[in-house]
């Protein structure tokens, strides 16, 4: 794959999105879904999973044994986060080069690697991957990145490189209440949050969500997407899928407008 | 008894954890709920309310906002005095519904530095750790996923609840924490296999989270109902289905 630009390139500067939301929420579902609406726009996507379980990689068919990365892509670096780093020899273009996995056409997967055991060093990928999603600048590339459920990487600044961070709930108070909590932090961040309300089954649901924040998007519940999520990869969702036509109709609102 | 819940996000690890403390609190025992996500909703599922959880002050910031009024009063922050954990609860419990004390130890402000470990992951290890199961139950909500198992570090004697729904993604978590457990030499591992439609998910979840002892928690619409009004089901609706089967789980756990 090209990747460097040449001269001249018309292609738009690189996107970064951050998806954030409680567990559950839908996150890794509007990730998945954004990638391929996004690649459909004529996108490069490089979705990176920041979270341990890898449920995004799952959600795009990467196999759990694609995601590992080589020990010598990383070595002890003091002073960063958990003590390591991106090996000196390696720039974010080239360890998205070596160790992203192709998951479609133009969608890459870079994920953290395995939790298998109490003793797997995964935490020195984090600030490897950290460091990749920060570094990567490549002119029509999309960089997603999915967030951990919960509000622990965004309170550690791992949205901070995003030009937006899109925050999932669904209709409930908890669910209302988790996603304000992460607004609080990324607004400390000054990074701007898109409210996307996952699984809408009415309009009450859609106002019950208006009442806290006007939602940015709003995907509907589709039944498909629930029973491919069962099984796993939703690779296989069908082209009119309406959850698929809202991910889409966002796609175009972030690739048109860039905050 | 100390029992850590764990489980993907969204897997119901908060409702089953809220719902187990009350049932055993109802059952005559006294109960020490955690909630040690960061993420903190536990209150909520326990019926405080949505107002009351939010303004309980975690064991982290309490520690840390402790610290710095002594350091205020006194040059030598070093030799502030860290309170113990029996003290911690009596200071930050709360009292929730059927008598259950309620403690966060996930709730953080923003760390100063770049990780968590030395506020929330510390407080969930300190508390869990150090308070006292003797003539009590001490029941711990975790953040989501495999780590925070690795932070809280159960011991033999303790046991790991592992909520887990017919997903995909979610019985990937619960395989890779059955492996961790074991490799912590966890005493008892049960896996509550909740919202269950139909009985093939069982039986398929059977095969694939081989030999661990499972009980059953069926799909229940009263839980959605109860969640959306800011209730326990167990105030709403105690006797539902998926209720019942937690009082079950509750006497198999006991």
């Amino acid at each position: 794959m090209t990747m460097l630009p040449g001269p001249g390139d018309l292609r738009p500067p690189t996107l970064k999105l951050a998806v954030a939301g409680k567990g559950g929420s839908g996150k890794t579902v509007l990730a998945s879904l954004l990638a391929r609406a996004l690649s459909e726009r004529g996108s490069m996507v490089l979705a990176v999973d920041l979270d341990a379980n890898p449920g995004l990689a799952v959600s795009l068919g990467v196999l759990p044994h694609d995601i590992a990365w080589p020990d010598s892509a990383v070595e002890p670096r003091p002073g960063m986060p958990y003590g390591w780093g991106l090996a000196s020899h390696l720039t974010a273009a080239e360890a998205v080069r070596r160790y992203a996995f192709r998951a479609a056409d133009k969608v890459a997967f870079l994920g953290l690697g395995n939790m298998g055991a109490v003793d797997t060093p995964l935490h020195r990928y984090l600030t490897a991957v950290r460091q990749v999603a920060a570094e990567f600048e490549e002119p029509g590339w999309v960089v997603l990145l999915d967030l951990a459920g919960g509000p622990t990487n965004a309170f550690e600044g791992y949205a901070e490189v995003a030009a937006r961070a899109l925050v999932t709930v669904e209709a409930t108070p908890t669910s209302i209440v988790s996603g304000r909590r992460l607004c609080e932090i990324f607004a400390s961040d000054n990074v701007p949050t898109g409210v996307v309300l996952m699984n809408a089954r009415s309009q009450d649901d859609v106002d019950t969500v208006r009442k806290w924040s006007p939602p940015f998007a709003v995907v509907p519940f589709d039944p498909e997407v629930r029973r491919l999520g069962r099984e796993g990869s939703l690779a296989g969702l069908a082209a009119d899928s309406p959850a698929l036509a809202a991910v889409r109709e966002l796609a175009g609102k972030l690739l048109g407008a860039p905050p | 008894m100390k029992i850590a819940v764990t489980g993907k996000g969204g897997a119901g690890k908060t409702t089953v954890t809220a719902a187990l403390a009350r049932t055993f609190a109802r059952l005559g025992t006294a109960v020490v709920a955690v909630d040690a996500d960061p993420n903190p909703n536990l209150g909520i599922a326990l019926g405080v309310g949505l107002d009351a959880n939010e303004k309980m002050e975690g064991v982290a910031n309490s520690v840390l906002r402790r610290r710095a009024e002594h350091h205020h009063h006194d040059s030598d922050a070093a030799a502030a005095p860290e309170p113990d954990a029996e003290e911690l609860l009596d200071q930050l419990g709360y009292l929730a519904p059927d008598g259950v004390r309620l403690i966060q130890t996930g709730r953080i402000e923003r760390p100063a530095e770049g990780c968590l470990c030395c506020g929330s992951h510390r407080a969930t290890r300190r508390i869990f750790e150090e308070l006292s199961a003797d003539d009590r139950l001490i029941i711990a909500d975790l953040e989501a996923g495999v780590t925070d198992l690795c932070w809280v570090d159960p011991k033999p004697t303790d046991t790991v609840l592992i909520v887990v729904t017919p997903d995909r993604n979610s019985i990937e978590i619960a395989m890779r924490t059955i492996q961790v457990a074991r490799d912590l030499e966890v005493g008892r591992v049960l896996v509550a296999a909740n919202r269950i439609e139909r009985s093939g998910e069982v039986s398929r979840l059977g095969e694939l989270l081989d030999g661990v002892e499972m009980v059953e928690i069926p799909e229940d619409p009263a839980i959605t109902t109860a969640e959306r009004r800011e209730l326990s089901p167990l105030d709403l609706t105690p006797a539902s289905p998926a209720m019942l089967a937690v009082h079950s789980l509750a006497l198999r756990l006991l």
